[in-house]
C-alpha cells in the first residue's frame, strides 16, 4: 500500500522520513558490496520485478490500495539490506514517475514497504531455516523453504499494516476514528497477506527449482559430491502444467 | 535487443517547451510543487484549485498524452473509496449532501487527500511526458546522487523493458500451450510463470550486461549516462520552480 499525501500530518511524515533515510543508509552500507559490484544486475532485476509486481493492485479495503508488496520475496532473494535499497528505488520511482504514493509521505512508505516487511520476513525465515534444513534435500526441502518463505512474507505484510495503522494513530486526521481505519487496513491486509504468502511461496518454489543459486536466504551447503543436474533444471523457464 | 534500452520510447516522445528544460531543474521543480500541494491544509480549497489549474496548464504545455493520464487516474480509485469511507465513518457534525447525512470533517479530509493525489498524477505526467530515463539519470548525477544509486535507477528502468518483453514471450508461450489465457488458467499457471519470469529476466539482464561490456562500455556504465542533456541555467531553474512558487504565494496571501 502507498500512503498518499495528506493522510498523516507533517511532523509524523518528517519523523518517519528521518527514520527511513537512516535505515536505508545503514542498509546501503551493509549491502554495499552487492550494490557496488559492477558485474551483478540482481538488485536492479529485483527492483524492476517488485515495481511490476506492485502494479497488480487488489481492489480491497477502505481507502488503501492493497497490492502484492513483494518486499518479503525481495528480502529472501537478495537479503534484507539490498532489498531495502531496492524498495527505496521502487518507492521513489512510484512517487515521481507513477504518482503512486505521496512525496511528503516518502519516509512512511519506505518504512512500511521496505524496512519492516524486509526485516520481519528475513528474520522469520532465518528463524525457520534450521527446520527447513531437516527436510530431505531435493523437492521436499524446496517445498518446505517455499512454504516458510511464504509465511514469512505474509507476516511481514501484516507487520507493515500494523505499522501503517500506528502511523495513522499518531499523525492521522482526527476526522475519522482510528478504530475504523485500523479495522479497514487490518481487514484488507488479512486478505492481502494470504495472497502475498501464496504468491511468494509459488515464486520462491519456482526460483529454487530453476536457479537455487539466486536465493540468498537458502545458501547451499558445500556440495559433497558432483551430482547430475535435476531433470527440471534442463528446461529453464519452461511453463509446465 | 534495442527494446531493452528504451530507445523506441524516447524517439516517440514529443518535443515540447517543457522537454527543453534541464532534467535536474524539472525534478526539483516537481518535488517542490508536490510538497507545496501536500502542505496545503484541507481548509484552503481555493489554493488546491489553483494548484490543480497550474498542474493542468503545465501538463498541456508538456503535450502529455491525456489517455495516459486517464490510465494513471486509476490510482485514484482507492482514494475515492477512502473519501467515501471517511464521509460515512467520520465524526460529527454531519452535512446534508443529496439527502444523505455525511460527516463534514470526514468528507473534507477525504476529498483533500483525493484532490492532492489527482494533482500529483497530473503533475507527474507532465514530467514523464517531457523527460526520458537517460535525462533523469543525468539529472540525478547533477544533484549529487551517489553513483550506485544512479546505476540502480538506470538499470532498473532498463530491466522494466526486459521484464515487459520476457513477460510478453511467456504469455505467448502459455497461450500456445493451453489455448486462450483465461483467468483461471492464468492464475494456476501464473504464479509459476512469475517465478520463471524472474529467472529468465535475471539471465537476460546478465547477458545484456556482458554484451555492453564486450562492446567496450566501461564496466557498470548505465547506457542512460551516455546521452547528456545541457546543464540547468538560471532560466531553467526559474521556470521549473514557478508552479511551486505560485502555490506558495497563494498559500501565504490567498484566501
Amino acid at each position: 500500500m502507498h500512503i498518499p499525501d495528506g493522510w498523516v500530518d507533517l511532523p509524523t511524515s518528517a519523523a518517519a522520513a528521518v527514520v527511513a533515510v537512516a535505515g536505508t543508509a545503514v542498509a546501503a552500507r551493509r549491502g554495499a558490496a552487492a550494490l557496488r559490484d559492477r558485474a551483478t544486475t540482481m538488485p536492479a532485476v529485483v527492483a524492476a520485478y517488485v515495481l511490476v509486481a506492485q502494479l497488480l493492485v487488489l481492489p480491497v479495503g477502505f481507502g488503501t490500495s492493497a497490492h502484492l508488496v513483494g518486499t518479503g520475496l525481495a528480502a529472501l532473494l537478495v537479503g534484507p539490506s539490498v532489498a531495502i535499497v531496492c524498495i527505496a528505488v521502487v518507492v521513489v520511482t512510484q512517487a515521481l514517475v507513477l504518482a503512486d504514493g505521496g512525496v511528503t509521505t516518502f519516509g512512511l512508505n519506505l518504512i512500511n514497504d521496505g524496512l519492516i516487511p524486509a526485516l520481519v520476513a528475513w528474520g522469520l525465515f532465518v528463524a525457520a531455516r534450521p527446520l527447513v534444513r531437516r527436510a530431505p534435500e531435493g523437492r521436499l526441502r524446496r517445498r518446505a523453504a517455499a512454504a516458510a518463505g511464504g509465511v514469512a512474507a505474509g507476516v511481514g505484510s501484516l507487520a507493515a499494516a500494523a505499522a501503517a495503522t500506528l502511523a495513522f494513530a499518531v499523525g492521522g486526521t482526527d476526522a475519522v476514528p482510528t478504530s475504523v481505519v485500523a479495522a479497514s487496513i487490518g481487514g484488507a491486509h488479512a486478505v492481502l497477506a494470504v495472497v502475498e504468502a501464496g504468491l511468494t511461496a509459488a515464486i520462491l518454489a519456482a526460483v529454487l527449482r530453476l536457479r537455487p543459486d539466486l536465493v540468498r536466504a537458502m545458501p547451499r551447503p558445500a556440495p559433497v559430491a558432483v551430482r547430475a543436474p535435476e531433470p527440471a533444471a534442463a528446461a529453464p523457464g519452461g511453463v509446465r502444467r | 535487443m534495442s527494446s531493452a534500452h528504451g530507445g523506441a520510447r524516447a524517439a516517440a516522445r514529443l518535443l515540447s517547451p517543457v522537454s527543453a528544460l534541464a532534467p535536474e531543474a524539472k525534478v526539483v521543480g516537481l518535488v517542490a510543487f508536490l510538497v507545496a500541494v501536500a502542505v496545503t491544509p484541507p481548509s484552503r480549497p481555493a489554493v488546491l484549485a489553483l494548484a490543480g489549474a497550474v498542474a493542468l496548464a503545465v501538463a498541456a504545455v508538456a503535450l502529455v498524452d491525456w489517455r495516459a493520464v486517464a490510465g494513471r487516474l486509476t490510482l485514484d480509485l482507492p482514494l475515492v473509496v477512502l473519501a467515501i469511507a471517511y464521509a460515512l465513518a467520520g465524526r460529527e457534525p454531519d452535512a446534508e449532501v443529496l439527502g444523505v447525512a455525511l460527516s463534514e470533517p470526514g468528507l473534507r479530509a477525504g476529498l483533500t487527500v483525493l484532490a492532492k493525489a489527482t494533482i500529483g498524477i497530473v503533475a507527474v505526467s507532465a514530467l514523464a511526458a517531457s523527460s526520458s530515463v537517460p535525462e533523469i539519470v543525468a539529472g540525478l548525477r547533477r544533484v549529487g546522487a551517489p553513483a550506485w544509486f544512479r546505476r540502480l535507477v538506470g538499470l532498473t528502468a532498463r530491466q522494466l523493458e526486459v521484464l515487459r518483453a520476457e513477460g510478453a514471450r511467456l504469455r505467448l508461450a502459455v497461450a500456445v500451450r493451453i489455448g486462450s489465457p483465461r483467468r483461471t488458467a492464468a492464475l494456476s499457471g501464473g504464479a509459476r510463470a512469475l517465478g520463471s519470469l524472474f529467472v529468465r529476466s535475471t539471465e537476460r539482464a546478465d547477458r545484456l550486461q556482458l554484451a555492453a561490456e564486450l562492446r567496450g562500455a566501461p564496466p557498470g556504465t548505465v547506457p542512460a549516462e551516455v546521452e547528456t542533456p545541457a546543464a540547468a541555467g538560471p532560466g531553467d531553474w526559474v521556470l521549473a520552480v514557478t508552479p511551486a512558487a505560485l502555490v506558495v504565494i497563494a498559500l501565504v496571501v490567498g484566501p
